[in-house]
């Protein structure tokens, strides 16, 4: 069974004596869910759907209108609803499981971290990272193993920050676990994804990497495959030149990272779209526990002082969206002030290498 | 440029004299005053109708193109999604496959020009030889005597699907224009998900030679990745890359020199971010001996027969994979079993009919959105 503490998930925030709590998962799973929720709610009910488009009427006929709604649905590629349709009385928390396999175990995991999710404390995050980078001309990243540094042209108007943070508000939706506040070209999603993140320098990629999958066709095989050829980045780092955001070379730092660099080239070889930095996403949940394999519910992953990621490639115009979580690499403004990740010893040494 | 002439009195395959009464030349709004049609026709009404793929065919078919019409798209600015027979009603459309690949209107008056010399009986008569001759064998053998390479193939599977387009149209028909390609596909046209366990049953070597087509379709992708591919796989011109193949899955493609060393490169990198390009979809059979290719990245050079047929291998299949293949294999003749040659270098009579071949007149190409 998949255990849901619905009263300890402080992202959906209060709840009234009229509102429900309501699971919305794959018919496959319905069964497999048992629901805790104290006091906090009147009752929860559970609905199944196996097509997405049958939300619109899920929503329409049979939701509450007051609810706290959690969609699991690992078989389903989900889209967020407009706000008419969610309504204004109700709040939807969407867990990250589709765009990578996920089973019961993960759901269990991912379920876990969001009950222990601080939503308070990533304001915190967001708020130290809004009042520093609103102040500082660029920002600069620094990987304390490597010694790598890119400086981060971040004040553009075109820029666009999401932020997965916070509780929500009545007739809000987020994604589950909550904790990353990440940039993107705005024209990215207008099919544009050749604009990329104005960021010079060098980036070392090594950590966890995500693979995701949309709707564009894929092989599962394939996908889990070319995962585990990024996953020795775990291993040894890859570092990667940028100018203006786009990769210019790749370099392993030991044969240990081989299979990375030759998934990353052939990716980029066969679509040039995968060489742009297209975001940088800071993960800022510090309750979370990381789950071994393609999660995209790792993305959020804060460690205990934020974590970058870097991703490449957006779906659906791009096969896959490539995830790379830099855990040794930490942000600093252009005057060298700590803003998140794990700090470097030799402080007094960053930026030395870089033409800001 | 100047304006390009159409001459569709000259276009054998809307049949012979039927009671068509209207000639129509379906084109983007870009390119409308690029074309005229020749006045030395049959036809009671000429039309050049704009269409730029942004409202329903069926629509356009309904409100501006009448019955008993022929009708010829090029569209080199929107993908045209099959029709149905029900819809064209009594209607017959040409399509010439200009949006796939990338053809200039100087490539498109190239083909205008070699479409109007097909003659429809010679390709059937073409097509209904090779049929007969391959009924009569029980195995195929893709042969390239000059390296000494077999690969068999197991024409007469039976989940094969056999596309000619060739031939005559009859109402309610569409051909891709010029037309002259027999394809044998392993998997149904429109097939929603591509299914692992089924395999072209070939098995053993091949040569990629000649010139290639990159063909894009739904799929996102960039132009200038499309021809940079296309250029990398395009040095299989200068030298052979050597595919072994294994119940229809590329175990390894290797460049016989390295002047074909991009192609090589170019192939196991599409092999490793998509390991459904390793799969062989179709085996083609390009029968038009009139026509010559264009340069670039075209898809209508997938006709080209040379002088007397050429082969081509499809890798990938649209719309799941990014892009469809089609690699010619010069040098490599088609064997029946008792080793004569019945493509490629020479043709064989005929001889009795033992087994089908399960054989589709095609209402598209089989192989591409155009």
């Amino acid at each position: 069974m998949i255990k849901v503490n619905a009263h300890k998930i402080i992202n959906f925030g209060d709840a009234t004596e009229a509102t429900y709590f309501c699971l919305v998962t794959n018919s496959q799973l319905k069964d497999q869910f048992e629901i805790n929720i104290e006091k906090k709610y009147k009752a929860y009910k559970i609905f199944s759907l196996d097509n997405a488009d049958d939300f619109v009427a899920l929503m329409k006929n049979d939701m509450p209108d007051n609810a706290h709604i959690l969609v699991v649905l690992p078989s389903v590629y989900f889209k967020p609803p407009p706000a008419d349709l969610l309504g204004g009385q109700r709040k939807l928390g969407v867990l990250a499981c589709s765009s990578t396999p996920s089973d019961s175990e993960s759901i269990q995991h991912f379920i876990r971290v969001a009950e222990n999710t601080d939503p308070v404390a990533q304001d915190v995050f967001a708020d130290r990272l809004f009042s520093l980078g609103e102040k500082t001309k660029h920002l600069l990243f620094y990987n304390k193993k490597t010694k790598t540094e890119a400086v981060f042209h971040h004040l553009y108007d075109h820029l666009s920050w999401h932020e997965q943070i916070g509780v929500l508000d009545w007739g809000q939706q987020q994604l589950l676990p909550s904790g990353e506040i990440s940039v993107l070209p705005v024209n990215v999603f207008d099919q544009n994804i050749e604009v990329a993140l104005d960021v010079t320098g060098e980036l070392t990629l090594q950590g966890t990497a995500i693979l995701h999958s949309g709707t564009p066709s894929f092989s599962p095989r394939d996908q889990q495959r070319i995962y585990e050829d990024l996953a020795t980045l775990n291993d040894d780092a890859v570092i990667a030149s940028l100018d203006g955001g786009h990769i210019t070379s790749l370099k392993a730092a030991s044969k240990k990272s081989f299979r990375a660099i030759r998934a990353l080239e052939a990716l980029m070889y066969t679509d040039s779209r995968y060489s742009t930095l297209l975001e940088i996403g800071l993960g800022v949940n510090t309750n979370h526990d990381l789950i071994a394999g393609n999660s995209a519910m790792n993305e959020v992953y804060g460690g205990k002082k934020g974590v970058i990621h870097l991703g490449f490639g957006l779906t659906p115009y791009t096969q896959y969206h490539l995830d790379i979580l830099c855990p040794d690499t930490a942000l600093y403004t252009a005057e060298k002030e700590w803003i998140l990740g794990e700090t470097a010893h030799l402080s007094d040494q960053i930026g030395e290498q870089v033409i800001g | 440029m100047n304006k390009i002439m159409i001459y569709p009195e000259k276009i054998k395959s809307y049949g012979q004299a039927d009671e068509a009464k209207v000639f129509c030349l379906l084109t983007n709004s870009e390119y409308i005053d690029c074309f005229v049609i020749s006045k030395n026709n049959h036809y009671d009404q000429c039309l050049i109708v704009a269409y730029d793929g942004d409202t329903d065919f069926d629509d356009v078919l309904n409100d501006t193109i009448p019955n008993h019409c022929h009708m010829l798209t090029i569209l080199p600015n929107c993908l045209l999604h099959s029709v149905s027979k029900e819809s064209l009603d009594k209607r017959k459309l040409l399509i010439m496959a200009c949006k796939s690949g990338k053809t200039s209107l100087e490539g498109v008056e190239h083909f205008l020009r070699i479409g109007e010399k097909i003659e429809p009986d010679e390709q059937v008569n073409f097509s209904n030889k090779f049929f007969s001759k391959g009924e009569a064998s029980s195995l195929f053998t893709l042969a390239n005597p000059t390296m000494g390479l077999e690969c068999t193939f197991d024409h007469l599977d039976e989940q094969l699907e056999w596309h000619e387009q060739l031939g005559e149209l009859e109402w309610g028909d569409q051909q891709v224009f010029p037309s002259g390609e027999i394809a044998c596909f392993l998997v149904p046209l429109k097939i929603q998900q591509l299914d692992d366990d089924v395999k072209f049953r070939l098995n053993g070597k091949i040569a990629l030679n000649g010139n290639v087509i990159v063909q894009s379709g739904p799929p996102s992708f960039l132009d200038s990745d499309q021809e940079r591919i296309f250029q990398h796989l395009s040095t299989t011109m200068y030298a052979e890359v050597v595919l072994d193949i294994k119940e229809g899955e590329i175990i390894q493609a290797k460049a016989s020199n390295e002047k074909s060393l991009p192609a090589e490169k170019m192939l196991n990198a599409l092999f490793t971010v998509d390991s459904r390009f390793r799969r062989i979809y179709e085996v083609g059979f390009s029968i038009n001996t009139q026509a010559t290719p264009w340069p670039g990245n075209t898809a209508m050079n997938e006709i080209c027969g040379g002088s007397l047929g050429r082969i081509h291998l499809g890798i990938g299949m649209l719309p799941h994979t990014q892009y469809h293949l089609d690699m010619f294999c010069d040098g490599t003749v088609v064997k029946d079993d008792k080793g004569d040659i019945l493509f490629g270098k020479a043709s064989q009579p005929a001889t009795d009919e033992v087994k089908k071949m399960v054989r589709h007149r095609s209402v598209s190409c089989p192989c591409i959105e155009i």
